[in-house]
C-alpha cells in the first residue's frame, strides 16, 4: 500500500484537516452515522415483505391462539421487569414444593410405622437450626415417636455403631406406641417394623399383650445395660443390633423417655433386682421380667 | 433507529394479536437493519437469508415478549442463526465470497476520503466492515446497523457484555481511522492506511 501512496502523508494530512473542518465532531459517532447510512440505506424489497406477510398470515391462521409458549430466548423484556415479575412466583412455588414434599415424607414415616428411623437420621444431620425448623413444621402425632431419638444419639458416641437404629428395647417400645396410635389406620400393618413386632409377639393377636408386657418391663433394661432384648422376644433384634446395644445403653436415655418411668414404677423392684445379674444374665433377667406382666393382663 | 422503537413495539403487539398490517409495519421498520447486518455476515446472499429469518420470525412471533428494542434483538438473533447455518452450508462448497472480492477491489483510503465522507457506498462500507476481525465486525454491525445497545448485542452474540463493548469500540476506532473520521490528533497521519 505504501508503494502506491505516492501522495504520502502530506496529502493525507491535508485531507484529514479538510475533513475535520467539515465534520466538526468527526469522531466515532461520525463513523457510526456514516456506516449506518451506507448499510441501512436499502429500499425494502416489496417481494420480501409480501413473502414475510404471507408467512405471518399462514402462521396466524394455522396455529391455535395459545399454542405458542415463550421460551427463554424469546423473552426480551428489560432485565429489571423480567426478574421482578418472576422471582416472587418462583420463590413461592419452590417453597410450596418443598413444604409439600416434606409433608409427604413425614406422613409416610408416621404411617409406615417404622417410627424410630427418622430420629437418628435427623440427629445425624444434626444441624441444630435445621432441626428446630423441621420441628416447628411437624405435626403433633409424630412427636412422641421422634422425641426419644435425640436422647439416644448423645449417649451413642461409638463411631462404628450403625447409627440407623436405636436400642432394640426402645425400638420395640416405639413400635408398640405406634401400634396403639395407628391401630386400624394407615398402612402400618404392611410395614416391616410391624411385621417384626408381630413376629416378636408370636402372632398378631398377641401384640397387645406383648406390648403391655413390654411396657412394664421396658424401663428396667432401659436403665440397666440396655440389653433389654433379654426379655424374651427380641432374638431377631438382638443379633441384628449386636453392636448397637453396647452404645444404646446411654444412661440418661431411659429416664428421658418419660412414659418409661411412669409405667415402670410398678415393677421397679423387679427390674433392679434383675439388673444385678445383667452382665451376662440377659436370659434370666428376661424371664424374670417376663413373669409379672404375664400375670397382669 | 431507536426513535422508531415506540412505533415498533406497538406494531409488534398488534401483530401478535393478529393484525396483518401491523406486521407489515414491523417488517418495514426492522428489515433495513436486519438486512444490513446480514450483508455483513453473508454478503450478497443476505436477501435469501433474511427471507428465511422472516419465515421463522412470522412463525414464532407469538412466543416473543418485549418491546421494540427487544424485538430488534430477537429478530437479530434469529437472523444470525440463519446466517450461521448458511455459512456452514456454504463452507461445504467453498468459493470466493463477494465480500472477499470486495476487499481486494477496495480503493485505497486516500482516494476515497472525500467521497466516503459524503456518501459511503454500501459496498465500500461492507468491505470496510469485512476487513475487521469477525467479532469486531459483528459487534459494530449490531450496534450501528441494527441499533442494539451493548447488553442486547452481547445476548445476540452469546458473549459477555464487556467483551462485546470492547470489540465494538475497537472496531469503530479502526473504521474511523480508515474512513478518516477519527479526530484523534496525537496519531501521525502516516498510520492511516496501514492498519488494514
Amino acid at each position: 500500500m505504501t508503494g502506491t501512496d505516492a501522495g504520502g502523508p502530506a496529502d493525507r494530512a491535508g485531507a484529514e484537516a479538510h475533513m475535520r473542518a467539515r465534520h466538526g465532531q468527526g469522531d466515532v459517532s461520525g463513523t457510526e452515522a456514516l456506516l449506518a447510512a451506507a448499510l441501512r440505506a436499502d429500499p425494502v424489497d416489496a417481494g420480501g415483505r409480501r413473502r414475510a406477510v404471507a408467512a405471518y398470515r399462514a402462521a396466524r391462521d394455522t396455529e391455535p391462539r395459545r399454542a405458542a409458549r415463550t421460551r427463554r430466548r424469546d423473552d426480551w423484556r428489560p432485565r429489571g421487569t423480567r426478574r421482578t415479575g418472576r422471582s416472587p412466583r418462583t420463590a413461592l412455588s419452590v417453597l410450596l414444593a418443598s413444604a409439600t414434599l416434606g409433608g409427604v415424607a413425614y406422613a409416610a414415616i408416621a404411617e409406615g410405622g417404622s417410627a424410630p428411623a427418622p430420629g437418628p437420621d435427623r440427629t445425624r444431620s444434626s444441624a441444630p437450626g435445621k432441626e428446630a425448623k423441621e420441628d416447628t413444621g411437624t405435626d403433633a402425632p409424630t412427636r412422641p415417636v421422634t422425641s426419644p431419638a435425640p436422647s439416644v444419639t448423645p449417649s451413642g458416641p461409638g463411631a462404628s455403631a450403625p447409627p440407623g437404629r436405636p436400642d432394640p428395647a426402645r425400638d420395640t417400645e416405639a413400635h408398640c406406641r405406634a401400634y396403639e396410635r395407628l391401630e386400624g389406620r394407615g398402612k402400618a400393618r404392611e410395614a416391616p417394623a410391624w411385621q417384626r413386632l408381630v413376629e416378636a409377639a408370636g402372632g398378631e393377636e398377641h401384640v397387645a399383650a406383648y406390648c403391655a408386657r413390654q411396657r412394664t418391663a421396658g424401663p428396667a433394661p432401659g436403665r440397666s445395660n440396655g440389653n433389654g432384648q433379654g426379655n424374651g422376644p427380641g432374638t431377631d433384634n438382638g443379633t441384628e443390633n449386636g453392636a448397637a446395644t453396647g452404645n444404646g445403653n446411654g444412661s440418661g436415655s431411659g429416664n428421658s423417655t418419660g412414659n418409661g418411668n411412669a409405667t415402670g414404677n410398678a415393677t421397679t423392684g423387679n427390674a433392679t433386682t434383675g439388673n444385678g445379674s445383667d452382665g451376662q444374665g440377659n436370659g434370666t433377667s428376661g424371664t424374670a421380667a417376663d413373669q409379672p406382666p404375664g400375670g397382669t393382663p | 433507529m431507536q426513535a422508531y422503537d415506540g412505533e415498533l413495539g406497538a406494531a409488534v403487539a398488534r401483530a401478535q394479536d393478529g393484525d396483518e398490517a401491523a406486521f407489515a409495519v414491523a417488517y418495514r421498520l426492522v428489515q433495513p437493519g436486519l438486512l444490513g447486518y446480514l450483508r455483513g455476515l453473508v454478503g450478497d446472499e443476505a436477501e435469501d437469508v433474511a427471507a428465511d429469518a422472516w419465515l421463522e420470525i412470522a412463525r414464532d412471533l407469538r412466543r416473543f415478549q418485549g418491546d421494540g428494542a427487544g424485538f430488534r434483538g430477537w429478530t437479530a438473533t434469529i437472523a444470525r442463526h440463519r446466517a450461521l447455518d448458511h455459512l456452514r452450508r456454504r463452507r461445504a462448497r467453498p468459493r470466493p465470497t463477494a465480500l472477499q472480492q470486495d476487499v481486494l477491489d477496495l480503493p485505497g483510503p486516500l482516494s476515497t476520503h472525500d467521497q466516503a465522507l459524503e456518501t459511503l457506498s454500501t459496498r465500500a462500507a461492507l468491505s470496510l466492515v469485512a476487513s475487521l476481525p469477525r467479532d469486531q465486525a459483528e459487534a459494530v454491525l449490531l450496534r450501528v446497523v441494527v441499533g442494539l445497545d451493548g447488553p442486547a448485542a452481547a445476548r445476540v452474540l452469546g458473549k459477555r457484555p464487556g467483551a462485546v463493548r470492547t470489540a465494538t469500540h475497537r472496531g469503530l476506532k479502526r473504521l474511523a481511522r480508515q474512513l478518516g473520521t477519527d479526530a484523534v490528533t496525537d496519531e501521525p497521519p502516516g498510520t492511516l492506511g496501514e492498519s488494514t
